[in-house]
């Protein structure tokens, strides 16, 4: 029986903001201890969050970069949940990513697809975002009958993923970089 | 002095015939001390921080006037705890931008008043530093979650005092201890430093003696703090739409200065004329129906568990919380040993979690969400009717002290007039109508369309009675209650 490792890989990349996610403390290094801080980011009660707009700005520009589908369209999307009131203050909603579905040439034969592009930044900690045994994982004929799609849609793309991990991914902190949404270090 | 408005008052302290200090002790010698004994409504002051704070009181029109707040309002010179042990000890860093306002204007906050622990009940009895009584009848309840501030603000000592509402945690206090209060629209007082419960229906609101306290207040407690744009400023906040004077009207002629159609709806006058003499009901001629949603009540309790279950999921005995070692894993995180039963009974660890345990792919909240939708715009198409709707507060009289502890579902039938609006989120204000009297409940509010709060103080104003601050007389109401259309 043949098989076909199919893996996902998250790619973190670190935004060229001047501030924090959730408030405008600087994010400066090097500063002295507890002075870039305030009552949002250590997590104080009664302390609400706001999202930082320039983080949204970057995570559309790494998706544009990254040649996310329809970024416009999907900024409409973030720009209502992370930027409508309503959202601002439920930080523990689920965040919809800020674009979606790209891929980005890694070479003339492979492509390393680009799931979504989202921001990953919490003013809290997360204990409470567990994650929940899903339907899926209970119930295991269907979580065959939910894969069987996408297996195929990976066997069509034909690519594997240590080719699109050295070829491609790891490139995305790159492509994300000229387009100006990312922070110096892509090490990190 | 414990008489006087606060508009008064502030101009006593700036015109020298009365000291800060001394308007600032004025409600903590005899006999708000023994008032104070047998009612329970402040849970944190002290002697020193008071005089520390008259002595920094600005210049302002609020110079020198006495302002408790609710508990889960963050103050640096007292603890914040929510009525709760979770927070026992905790003193909040900064200033909620309220109470940065207030400042600027003058006002010393003189303590913390008692509340539901976290805001959740409207009884003011689950509290872990003990039950507030009604000031008119110990044996009953004073209402709450907001029950200390308003208390207090009835009896002695605070001419204003600042609560939160999020399913009319100020509304009823206010009714039940016969008072007046504002809850303004959904986040036109900034919500930054009050301690969350339901973070898209929290509302910080207003209780004062008289009309005009209300317009002085929330005219001052609105805008931005130090924090920046942490409020929606809305169409209201330009300079002076909200600005006292435009709030003002005049108690002389309702009619003319209100200028604006007061009217009941048909659906619950009928509750509330079983309560009024039948002349009073005649002269309500105003054809009016509107029934509120009858998934109201659902929506709100869904949308404010699922809320109340993601904004205290930080209070889990890490970094705060009260770690119990034989209850089950929803009690040990939220409830104190004071008032066990608070937190779970208002269903957060049943219905919140259920309702955010769904795939976050989904929005989970979709269901009430869209109803809260559709409740908006069955209160958008009544308001194209009347300018300000008159109803009651609520359809009973302020329960007996821990009878409520007895009924599992507790405070929902209480709850049910002002919850019937309460999801909409954009609730007008509201200013409620004297003290109870046991069988003859007379309390009723005014409630108006978003950002309609410069009208509903007018009304307000205008419909306070002469002699009686607290009351709003329903006959100037009446008649000039006429509708748009037939």
């Amino acid at each position: 029986m043949a098989y076909e490792a199919v893996i996902g890989l998250e790619c973190h990349i670190q935004l060229n903001t001047r501030s924090k996610m959730f408030c405008g403390c600087p994010v400066e290094f090097g500063s002295r201890p507890n002075t870039n801080v305030c009552p949002v980011c250590l997590g104080l009660p009664g302390a609400l969050p706001r999202t930082n707009a320039a983080a949204i700005e970057a995570a559309l520009r790494a998706g544009a970069g990254t040649r996310l589908r329809d970024p416009m369209r999907e900024r409409v999307r973030a720009q209502e949940l992370l930027l409508s009131r309503h959202a601002e203050e439920l930080p523990d909603q689920p965040v919809r990513p800020a674009a979606v579905r790209g891929r980005r040439a890694a070479g003339a034969a492979r492509q390393a697809r680009c799931a979504r592009s989202a921001l990953d930044a919490h003013p809290r900690r997360g204990g409470h975002r567990q994650v929940v045994p899903s339907r899926e994982a209970r119930r295991p004929p269907r979580v065959a009958r939910r894969l069987q799609p996408r297996r195929r849609a990976a066997a069509r793309a034909g690519h594997d993923a240590g080719a699109a991990h050295a070829g491609g991914v790891r490139r995305v902190p790159h492509h994300a970089a000229t387009v100006g949404a990312l922070a110096g270090d892509l090490g990190r | 002095m414990v008489e006087l408005s606060a508009a008064d008052l502030a101009a006593r302290v700036d015109d020298g015939a009365v000291a800060v200090d001394e308007a600032v002790e004025s409600g903590w010698g005899e006999p708000a001390r023994t008032w104070e004994a047998d009612v329970h409504a402040v849970v944190h002051t002290d002697t020193q921080a008071r005089s520390a704070a008259a002595r920094a009181a600005r210049p302002g029109p609020l110079h020198g006037v006495p302002v408790l707040v609710k508990d889960n309002l963050c103050t640096t010179d007292y603890p914040t705890t929510c009525g709760s042990r979770i927070l026992g000890g905790y003193v909040a860093p900064y200033d909620a931008t309220v109470i940065q306002r207030l400042r600027a204007a003058g006002a010393v906050v003189v303590g913390k008043g008692n509340m539901d622990e976290f805001a959740m009940g409207s009884s003011t009895e689950h509290s872990a530093f003990g039950p507030t009584r009604n000031p008119f009848d110990l044996e009953r309840v004073p209402g709450g979650s907001s029950g200390g501030p308003r208390r207090r603000s009835r009896t002695a000592s605070c001419p204003i005092s600042l609560g939160s509402d999020t399913g009319g945690s100020v509304r009823q206090p206010a009714a039940f201890c016969g008072s007046m209060a504002c809850k303004p629209t959904y986040g036109r007082l900034s919500r930054y430093g009050l301690v969350a419960f339901g973070s898209s229906l929290d509302q910080v609101g207003v209780f004062a003696r008289h009309a005009i306290d209300l317009v002085t207040t929330y005219a001052r407690a609105r805008g931005a703090g130090s924090v920046r744009r942490d409020h929606a400023p809305g169409p209201g906040a330009r300079p002076g739409a909200t600005g006292t004077r435009a709030c003002a009207g005049s108690r002389s002629d309702g009619r003319r200065t209100c200028g604006a159609r007061v009217s009941t709806p048909r659906s619950l006058r009928r509750s509330s004329a079983r309560r009024r003499p039948s002349s009073a009901r005649a002269r309500t001629r105003v054809p009016f129906d509107f029934l509120p949603s009858e998934y109201s009540v659902a929506t709100y309790y869904l949308v404010a568990t699922a809320e109340a279950s993601s904004n205290l999921a930080r209070f889990d005995g890490v970094r705060y919380g009260f770690r119990h070692r034989t209850r089950t894993t929803s009690a040990r995180c939220t409830s104190t040993p004071a008032a066990p039963a608070s937190v779970p009974r208002c269903g957060v660890a049943s219905c919140s979690a259920r309702t955010r345990s769904r795939p976050v792919t989904t929005m989970p909240t979709t269901s009430p969400l869209s109803a809260r939708t559709r409740i908006r715009r069955e209160y958008e198409t009544a308001f194209g009717r009347c300018d300000v709707m008159l109803m009651p507060v609520t359809p009973t009289p302020p329960l007996q002290a821990r009878r409520e502890a007895r009924r599992p579902a507790g405070d929902v039938p209480e709850r049910h007039l002002h919850d019937r609006r309460q999801p909409r989120r954009h609730s007008g204000a509201d200013v409620s109508r004297r003290a109870h009297r046991v069988g003859a409940p007379d309390r009723d509010q005014l409630l108006a369309p978003d950002d309609g709060e410069g009208r509903l103080l007018r009304a307000a104003r205008a419909l306070e009675v002469d002699g009686d601050e607290t009351r709003l007389d329903r006959r100037h109401a009446t008649e000039f209650a006429w509708p748009t259309k037939r």
